[in-house]
């Protein structure tokens, strides 16, 4: 698919450059975009029957405004010039801020940045956790106010 | 199988419980000590652990959508739909064998003393008919039903043995603990109704951390895995899959049932000698008010215009704190300390009544993500990961639970156009927070601001009111003696009805501040108890 799709979230060069704009490499991170998770969040998306619809228009505004800009469209642009189209776009189109929300969901349950956080990258069924028991000097602390 | 025939066959029972719930569960085992046949009718069906959320890796997604708390956002076949648009609190609830226990937290407290005698106190609302003391015996033996983890000797609460010791207090709870130290307040680790240790067959916490997703451990206490399988035992029967339209009288004006649509959408009749409504505070006063007849035109054991009012949640604040140290995530979610610092009334404030403090653990990298964004403390971009770094595994919360006096605009009602699955109609909630809350919340914000600053948060931000915090439905069928102003008598038994039970938190008359389902549990337990000991007058 390209930038030229009619359905902008079946367009996955302009949401994988847009997924890579809200949550850049950096380090151990992972960028959004490149994780494969274009699939999911459209799935998410449309499955929505309140959100699809303005989420959606969101998404042909800004890859409209994209396309105005650079013929090459929103995956051209520069990081920089992405971010600075997308600040532009925040307020006139508050569904992108929604998109986010499905971005980061998709984003923070993935294997590949759990790891990068530290994380076993596993569900949390059947391992579980280990927490730090109670400080004991607290705990002497409450030992001599019981009644 | 014998007993599938005999529920199949809708042959009349002795007794008919609507709901498996918290309530439900702990009354049928209670009363089946009776050997009389009981039944339970539950819309949802049996939950499976290996369904449960923390099984999968986007287990905080999932408590988004299909393990969402709120039914209008789950929308599952088994859910009904609330028009909550006159409400800025969504009312929650989990519809299953095990009710809204399979999704709760678990924290366990009871209401105090003097929740029960308010009017007596402050002036305001009304007195229970009971006192706590006629609850404690029922308090003590549903510890052990529910298996509660705690540390005995809290001043601030009559005595209790919990049979378990406390859940630790992590990271999180010891960083908090410092804080109420140095201003000198009232903590105390809280009463969890979680096994820190093997407990009758349920195997210990292994902090999985999203307890208010089902506990796929089965650490959790829900009562699909503690009062059902003892009451089946006994005899209880439960068919799942029953959605109750209303409840049938008799032309003398008893109840002899109700009709329900079964798991294929059949319109079914049951018989029964007793009807017993544990639905909660949203379900009960709705199948109540739908259950219209010549006799009760305005809904059944509405007499006094009082069934579906002095709806009440506990208005929830959550003040967040940002520390320079990581403090981590994991861990029971709302089973860390409580404080009861400001839990009495005290005139110089300014309001009436007060508030408990729960300590929240920390954020999931989901939720750190989500509630930063709507916070402003994470945003996208090239900052993105500093922002998220700063706030994940870095965060610690207090939720003020306000007390929530009973107002009779404050409502469940039938919606005229909105209906379930089974063209049912379906529940409104119409709800104003009160000025005597708006001050409570406040006085929380400040207070935990000054608990969080002084455990070390170097940043803090409040949300004076969380709209998704209508955990606990409370006072819409309230118990009282005087028929003119309540539903039901001080033994669960409706004024107009007298073969009509209610014994979830639909009967509270006021609601305290703590977390209710103990008390909720304590008197189901009480309510079966006063039919055991009235039964041979129990109709008179």
């Amino acid at each position: 698919m390209t930038e030229h799709a009619p359905d902008p979230l079946a367009d996955d060069a302009f949401l994988e450059a847009l997924l890579d704009t809200l949550i850049p490499p950096e380090g151990p991170m992972p960028g959004a975009g490149s994780l494969g998770l274009s699939e999911d969040i459209r799935t998410g998306v449309v499955a929505n029957t309140v959100l699809a619809a303005p989420v959606s228009a969101a998404l042909s505004a800004l890859r409209t405004r994209a396309l105005e800009r650079e013929p090459g469209g929103f995956s051209a642009l520069t990081q920089d010039a992405r971010e600075q189209l997308l600040s532009s776009l925040m307020d006139e189109q508050p569904a992108l801020g929604i998109f986010q929300l499905f971005v980061f969901a998709g984003y923070y349950h993935n294997a590949k940045v759990l790891q990068a956080l530290g994380l076993p990258g596993v569900p949390p069924f059947p391992r579980g956790h280990t927490i730090e028991e109670t400080d004991p000097a607290l705990l002497s602390k409450l030992a001599s106010r019981r009644r | 199988m014998l007993y599938h025939d005999r529920a199949m066959a809708n042959d009349p029972v002795d007794v008919l419980i609507v709901g498996a719930g918290a309530s439900g569960a702990a009354f049928a085992w209670s009363l089946a000590e009776t050997r009389m046949n009981i039944l339970c009718l539950d819309q949802g069906g049996w939950m499976k652990p290996s369904d449960y959320p923390s099984n999968h890796l986007d287990y905080e997604v999932r408590g988004f959508r299909e393990f969402s708390s709120d039914p209008n956002v789950r929308k599952l076949p088994v859910d009904y739909p609330i028009n909550a648009a006159e409400s800025p609190i969504a009312p929650l609830m989990f519809n299953a064998v095990g009710g809204s226990t399979i999704l709760w937290a678990a924290h366990f407290p009871r209401l105090e003393p003097d929740d029960f005698r308010v009017r007596t106190s402050d002036g305001v609302a009304d007195d229970w008919p009971i006192d706590f003391d006629t609850l404690a015996p029922f308090f003590d033996v549903n510890d052990r039903m529910m298996g509660v983890s705690g540390l005995s000797g809290n001043p601030a609460s009559p005595p209790r043995c919990p049979p378990m010791p406390p859940l630790p207090l992590g990271k999180v709870g010891n960083v908090l603990a410092r804080g109420f130290e140095q201003l000198g307040w009232h903590w105390w680790p809280s009463d969890a109704a979680i096994a820190s240790q093997e407990y009758e067959g349920r195997a210990p916490c292994i902090n999985l951390s999203p307890c208010t997703t089902g506990c796929a451990q089965g650490a959790k206490a829900s009562t699909d895995i503690t009062y059902w399988p003892l009451a089946q035992r006994r005899g209880v029967r439960i068919r799942t899959g029953c959605r109750v339209r209303e409840v049938t009288l008799r032309p003398d004006g008893m109840a002899d049932g109700v009709l329900y649509y079964d798991a294929d959408g059949n319109l079914q009749q049951q018989k029964a000698e007793i009807v017993v409504l544990a639905c909660n505070g949203v379900g009960t006063p709705r199948l109540l008010l739908n259950s219209v007849s010549s006799q009760h035109p305005n809904g059944l054991s509405n007499r006094s215009d009082q069934v579906g009012r002095n709806l009440m949640f506990h208005p929830v604040g959550v003040t967040l704190g940002i520390f320079e140290e990581e403090l981590g995530h994991h861990g029971p979610v709302g089973c860390c300390l409580h404080s009861h610092e400001f839990y009495d009334s005290d005139p110089s404030r300014g309001f009436v009544r007060g508030y408990s403090f729960e300590a929240m653990r920390g954020l999931g990298p989901v939720m750190a993500a989500v509630m930063g964004m709507q916070r402003g403390h994470v945003g996208w971009g090239k900052r993105h990961h500093e922002r998220y770094r700063r706030l994940y595994n870095h965060v610690a919360a207090l939720l003020t639970i306000t007390e929530d006096l009973p107002d009779p605009d404050n409502r469940v009602t039938l919606d005229p156009d909105l209906k379930d699955g089974s063209g049912i109609p379906a529940p409104k909630v119409t709800y104003s927070l009160s000025e005597n809350t708006r001050k409570i919340l406040a006085h929380g914000k400040d207070r935990a601001t000054e608990v969080l600053r002084a455990a070390g948060a170097t940043e803090v931000s409040a949300q004076e009111l969380m709209p998704s915090a209508g955990w606990h439905l409370l006072g819409t069928a309230r118990m009282g003696t005087d028929p003119e102003t309540s539903v039901v008598n001080e033994w669960g038994r409706s004024h107009d009805v007298k073969n009509l039970f209610v014994i979830d938190g639909s009967v509270f008359v006021t609601a305290g501040a703590v977390n209710p389902t103990a008390t909720i549990q304590a008197v189901a337990l009480y309510i079966a108890d006063a039919i055991k000991q009235r039964i041979d007058t129990l109709f008179d």
